[in-house]
């Protein structure tokens, strides 16, 4: 199978042992129609292949949420699927939500309630946060807890993030336990 | 932490996909969410040479609804069952036990039925499945279906007796009797990890609130799901509303384990056995709690 014509280009797969398969995805608005190697997780394709690097790859087994998208209205783990399962998926990165200057809304959130230090794992939180925006989660909804628990911080805790996320959600500032207010 | 060489097909019908399981000697695997198989082949502790990927079958995406169950097919998505109406309304119980599966970031893509064929030993599905008697329906090669009640899959110390080269293409569970109350508790290290010990239960009572009926599955404790037979017989007759009966029964449950509780880095047997008696004892309140007395046993219809 010869290496087709891409854009954004691709790294060749020059192995013929290595099996293929046609993909076809539309991330951040942007149709891809390429071919993959079977066994390439969609992580690795997202950040070495189309160079989004935004999600971070850390535990590789779907625990720590680093490597959180949306992927069809849902946030999904991006190192526990192959890129051939996204297969007609919309899938959404950080760099999707990206305001045209500066930070976007639960971005500067996060800044202003100091939710982050090394900013490894914020792009997962962000993806987490976006997804839960659009399903209109309550701040004060047990789910939360149960979005959050798909991450791990291994430097800020979580008090801050907590926080900044039922202040994304729409929590009233009074109430919220932040010191800044 | 990157997966060995594999070829991915993506199966056309149910069939197909049986077709190519039985098509290579071993190796083959079937693909549903993946969410535990293809972190397991990037860590390369399982190994596949064929991944036959069953998400686009047509028909395995539904929820069908039938007198006295509801069946789940082998592609409906963890948090798409969980927030189904149906399911809500009819099978209260695997709504609330798939709130206790991982994360919603991979209920998203992990499958009920993946589960249920993967049998982890910390899995929450095939403990609702053993309460409610679960049937899982087959395909086997050559177009040849079967039935398997949940009870006799998992009567094995581990994994399943499924039949090789078969697939479960759904799973159907009892629905909810009119009053029948129902609990899920679970004891986790954290929230979104594996059951270091959980329990599924079900209660009926009479109009006197003694106990009618009553299911109790336990997970985590040994690494197949059982059901707790002697506590169940010993419930029917004792008034619900007595705490200490309860207690009793979640004493008796937890010790009558068909094979050696288990011991793991994270949780010692006495530790599990132990914390079996609370997560059962919890359960059972549970289901008293939303048991209603008044009705008889018929089966709820929407």
């Amino acid at each position: 199978m010869s290496a087709p014509d891409l854009t954004p280009p691709l790294k060749t797969l020059d192995d013929p042992s290595e099996s293929q398969s046609p993909l076809s995805v539309t991330v951040n608005g942007k149709n891809i129609k390429t071919f993959v190697a079977d066994r390439l997780l969609l992580s690795d394709f997202l950040r070495d292949h189309l160079r989004l690097t935004a999600l971070k790859v850390a535990c590789g087994e779907g625990a720590c949420g680093a490597c959180t998208v949306v992927i069809d209205h849902e946030p999904a783990r991006a190192c526990t699927l192959l890129a051939v399962q996204a297969d007609g998926a919309e899938i959404v990165t950080l760099e999707g939500l990206n305001a045209p200057e500066g930070l976007n809304h639960v971005q500067k959130i996060f800044q202003q309630q100091h939710a982050l230090q090394c900013g490894y794992c914020t792009p997962g939180w962000l993806m987490t946060v976006y997804s839960m925006i659009e399903r209109s989660i309550h701040p004060d909804s047990p789910e939360v807890a149960q979005y959050l628990s798909g991450h791990i911080c291994r430097c800020t805790g979580y008090k801050n993030i907590w926080t900044a996320v039922r202040l994304a959600l729409g929590a009233d500032t009074q109430n919220s336990t932040s010191r800044e207010e | 932490m990157k997966p060995a060489k594999f070829k991915y097909v993506r199966a056309e019908t149910a069939e197909h996909a049986v077709e190519l399981l039985g098509s290579v000697d071993s190796g083959a695997r079937i693909l549903a969410g993946g969410q535990s198989l293809i972190p397991a082949l990037s860590a390369r502790t399982t190994k596949a040479s064929l991944l036959l990927d069953i998400m686009m079958c047509p028909g395995l995406n539904e929820v069908l609804q039938n007198s006295g169950d509801v069946t789940i097919g082998a592609a409906c998505r963890q948090s798409q069952i969980e927030r189904s109406p149906v399911i809500q309304q009819s099978v209260p119980l695997l709504a609330e036990a798939l709130g206790w599966v991982a994360m919603p970031q991979v209920r998203s893509r992990g499958t009920v039925v993946g589960c249920l064929a993967q049998a982890n030993a910390g899995g929450e599905v095939p403990v609702v499945a053993l309460a409610l008697d679960a049937q899982f329906n087959l395909l086997l090669r050559g177009g040849v279906r079967q039935q398997m009640p949940a009870q006799e899959t998992y009567a094995v110390e581990s994994g399943t007796r499924l039949p090789v080269r078969s697939l479960i293409v759904s799973a159907s569970f009892r629905m909810r009797a009119t009053s029948e109350g129902w609990g899920f508790r679970e004891v986790q290290l954290r929230q979104g990890h594996y059951a270091l010990v959980c329990c599924a239960a079900t209660l009926l009572l009479d109009e006197d609130r003694c106990v009618r009926s009553a299911k109790i599955a336990i997970g985590g404790l040994t690494a197949n799901p059982f059901r707790a037979q002697l506590a169940e017989k010993a419930l029917i007759g004792e008034s619900a509303d007595n705490d200490s009966v309860l207690h009793a029964a979640a004493q008796m449950a937890s010790a009558e384990h068909p094979w050696p509780a288990r011991t793991d880095l994270h949780a010692t047997a006495a530790f599990r056995s132990k914390t079996a008696v609370v997560a059962v004892a919890r359960a059972l309140k549970d289901a008293r709690s939303r048991c209603s007395a008044q009705e008889g046993i018929s089966l709820e219809r929407s």
